[in-house]
C-alpha cells in the first residue's frame, strides 16, 4: 500500500468525518446513521485494505465465484 | 436538490450512449470475439432489445409514478423493510458497476500511462472527480457530456478511415461461419453492460414525458449497438479474431494502429483525450445515482450530504473489489451478465407490473392522431421495429440458406448493416416526432392560456 495515499486518504477521511460531526445537529437521525454507517464502513475497509490481495476479506471472490461456472457453461453449449 | 433536476432528450440519448459504450471500450471485446470468432460483429442486437425493454419498464415507471425515482417508487410498492431491502440489492448493483468501472479505468491507466504512478494514488484522484461532481447534479453531468459526446462519437467513426491501411476484409471471412449457438452467446454476453441503463431508475424524477423519455433512450441504444458493432468490425478487420481474442485492452491496442504518416507518432493519446472525458462522465452518472440510492435511505432530498462519505466509502471498496486485471475482465465478461439476469429480469418483471396496476390515468398524447407528424411518426416507430426484426433475420436466413460463399457472407453483411443504419434513422426520427408534439402541444397550450 503506497503510503503517500494512505497519508492523503486518513487525511480526508478524519477532515470529513469531523467536518461531519461539528454539524451533525442540524440532520435527521436517519441521515446521521446511514452517514456513519458510510464512515464505519470506509474504516473498516481501510484496516482490511491493508492486507494484499484481499486476504482480509474476499470479495473478488464473492464478486468473480460465478465467472468460472459461466464459462464452463459456455463451453458446454458450445 | 433531487426534485429539481430536468434533462431534455437528446441529453437522455447521449448519456445513454456514454454510459453503455465507454464502459465496453476498457477490456470487453475479448469474450465476445473468443465465443463468436470473426462474426463477434453480429453480438449486439439482442443486448439492445433487452436494454429497450428495460428502458420500457423505466418509461412505464414514470408514467405511472411521476417525479418519483426508482428507489422512491420501491419504497411505495414494496414499504419500508421489503423495499429498503430491495432497493440495497439495487444499491448493490450500482456499487458493482461503480467498482467496475473505478478500478478498471484506474488499472488501465496505470498500465497503459502512468506505469510509474501507485494504483492507489490514480483510483484516488479518480474519485476526487466524482466528489467533485457529486456536488451537482445529473444536469452538469448531461451538459458535459454535450461537449464532449459528438467528438467522442465522430472519433469512433473516424477510426475506420484512420486505420483503413491496416484494414483487411479477408480477416472476417468467411461470414457467418459461426454456428447460430456461437452467436446466440456471444450476444447473451453484453447483456451485462447494457443492463446498466438500469442507473437512469435513478434519475426518473428528472423526466416527465414518459414516451419521449423512451424514445430518446430507444435512439441512445441504437446508436450504441451502430457505432459498437462498427468498432468490433474494424478491430476484427484490423487485428484478426486470434489476436483480438488474446488482448487485455483490445481498443487501446488496436488505435495504436493508427499510422497515418512517419511524423504523427501516437495518435492514440489524442483519441484517447476524448475518450477518457465521456468515460467518466459515464461513472458521474453511476456515482450520482448511488448518491441518491443511500440519500433514499436517509429520507433527504438533499443528497449531497453523502457525497464525502460515499467517496471515501468507494475509493476502499474499489481497491478491495478487485485487486487483479483479470478479475476485472472476467467479471464484466461472465459474472456481470448472470448477476444482471438473475437480479434485473425478476426487478423490471415486478415493475412493470406494479407500473400497470397503477397506472389510472390515459396515457398522454403528444402527437394529435390524423396528422401528417402523427403518420410520420407511426414509419418511424414501425421502421425501427421491422429493421431490428430485420437484422434477426438476416442472421437467421445467413445462417440456415447461405450458402458460406464469400458473396452470400457480404450480402448477408451488408442487409444487416444497413437494417441497423434504418434502426438508428428511424429510433432518431421517433424522438424528434415526439419532441416537436410535445413543444407543438406547449404553443397550444400557452395561446389558449393567453386567451
Amino acid at each position: 500500500m503506497n503510503r503517500l495515499f494512505l497519508a492523503l486518504y486518513i487525511l480526508m477521511l478524519l477532515f470529513f468525518f469531523l467536518d461531519f460531526f461539528f454539524h451533525r445537529k442540524h440532520m435527521e437521525r436517519k441521515q446521521q446513521i446511514v452517514i456513519y454507517t458510510l464512515y464505519i464502513l470506509s474504516a473498516i475497509g481501510l484496516y482490511s485494505v491493508q492486507y494484499q490481495q484481499g486476504l482480509m476479506i474476499h470479495i473478488h471472490f464473492f464478486l468473480n465465484n460465478m465467472g468460472p461456472l459461466v464459462k464452463m457453461w459456455i463451453d458446454q453449449i458450445l | 436538490m433531487i426534485h429539481k433536476q430536468v434533462i431534455n432528450h437528446r441529453q437522455i440519448a447521449w448519456l445513454v450512449f456514454s454510459l453503455l459504450m465507454t464502459g465496453m471500450m476498457i477490456s470487453f471485446f475479448r469474450a465476445v470475439i473468443q465465443v463468436a470468432k470473426m462474426d463477434a460483429w453480429f453480438s449486439q442486437i439482442v443486448p439492445a432489445c433487452y436494454a429497450i425493454l428495460v428502458a420500457y419498464v423505466l418509461s412505464e415507471l414514470v408514467h405511472a409514478y411521476p417525479g418519483k425515482n426508482l428507489f422512491e417508487i420501491m419504497f411505495i410498492i414494496c414499504g419500508k423493510w421489503i423495499g429498503g431491502f430491495i432497493n440495497m440489492i439495487i444499491l448493490f448493483y450500482v456499487w458493482m458497476i461503480l467498482a467496475l468501472d473505478i478500478k478498471g479505468a484506474a488499472d488501465f491507466l496505470r498500465i497503459s500511462l502512468l506505469p510509474h504512478t501507485p494504483l492507489e494514488i490514480i483510483l484516488f484522484v479518480f474519485v476526487l472527480l466524482l466528489m467533485y461532481y457529486g456536488k451537482t447534479s445529473l444536469e452538469v453531468a448531461a451538459r458535459v457530456n454535450e461537449i464532449y459526446f459528438p467528438a467522442y462519437f465522430i472519433m469512433c467513426f473516424l477510426l475506420y478511415f484512420l486505420l483503413m491501411n491496416e484494414y483487411s476484409i479477408e480477416r472476417l471471412e468467411p461470414i457467418l461461419s459461426a454456428s447460430l449457438e456461437r452467436i446466440f452467446v456471444s450476444n447473451l454476453l453484453p447483456i451485462g453492460v447494457y443492463g446498466n441503463i438500469l442507473l437512469f431508475g435513478a434519475f426518473l424524477h428528472a423526466s416527465s414525458e414518459s414516451r419521449l423519455m423512451f424514445a430518446a433512450m430507444k435512439h441512445g441504444i441504437m446508436i450504441v449497438c451502430l457505432t459498437t458493432t462498427i468498432i468490433v468490425l474494424i478491430l476484427l478487420g484490423v487485428m484478426g479474431h486470434i489476436i483480438a481474442g488474446r488482448l487485455n485492452f483490445p481498443i487501446y491496442i488496436l488505435v495504436q494502429q493508427i499510422h497515418l504518416t512517419d511524423f504523427l507518432d501516437r495518435v492514440e493519446m489524442v483519441l484517447f483525450s476524448m475518450w477518457f472525458p465521456v468515460f467518466s462522465i459515464k461513472v458521474i452518472v453511476a456515482y450520482l445515482a448511488f448518491l441518491v440510492g443511500v440519500g433514499s435511505f436517509g429520507g433527504q432530498m438533499h443528497y449531497n450530504t453523502y457525497n464525502a462519505p460515499a467517496g471515501c466509502f468507494m475509493v476502499v471498496t474499489s481497491l478491495l473489489a478487485f485487486p487483479k486485471v483479470s478479475d476485472i475482465d472476467q467479471f464484466l465478461s461472465y459474472s456481470f451478465t448472470l448477476y444482471v439476469l438473475i437480479f434485473q429480469v425478476p426487478l423490471l418483471l415486478f415493475l412493470f407490473i406494479a407500473a400497470r396496476r397503477k397506472k389510472q390515468k390515459e396515457s398522454e398524447i403528444l402527437i394529435p392522431k390524423g396528422t401528417k407528424l402523427h403518420r410520420f411518426f407511426r414509419l418511424m416507430v414501425w421502421g425501427g421495429i421491422i429493421s431490428i426484426a430485420g437484422c434477426f433475420l438476416t442472421i437467421l436466413i445467413g445462417d440456415k440458406i447461405g450458402d458460406k460463399s464469400p458473396a452470400a457472407g457480404i450480402a448477408t453483411a451488408i442487409i444487416y448493416f444497413v437494417f441497423l443504419v434504418i434502426g438508428a434513422l428511424a429510433s432518431y426520427g421517433e424522438m424528434q416526432a415526439l419532441n416537436h408534439g410535445k413543444h407543438r402541444l406547449e404553443r397550444s397550450t400557452q395561446q389558449e392560456d393567453s386567451r
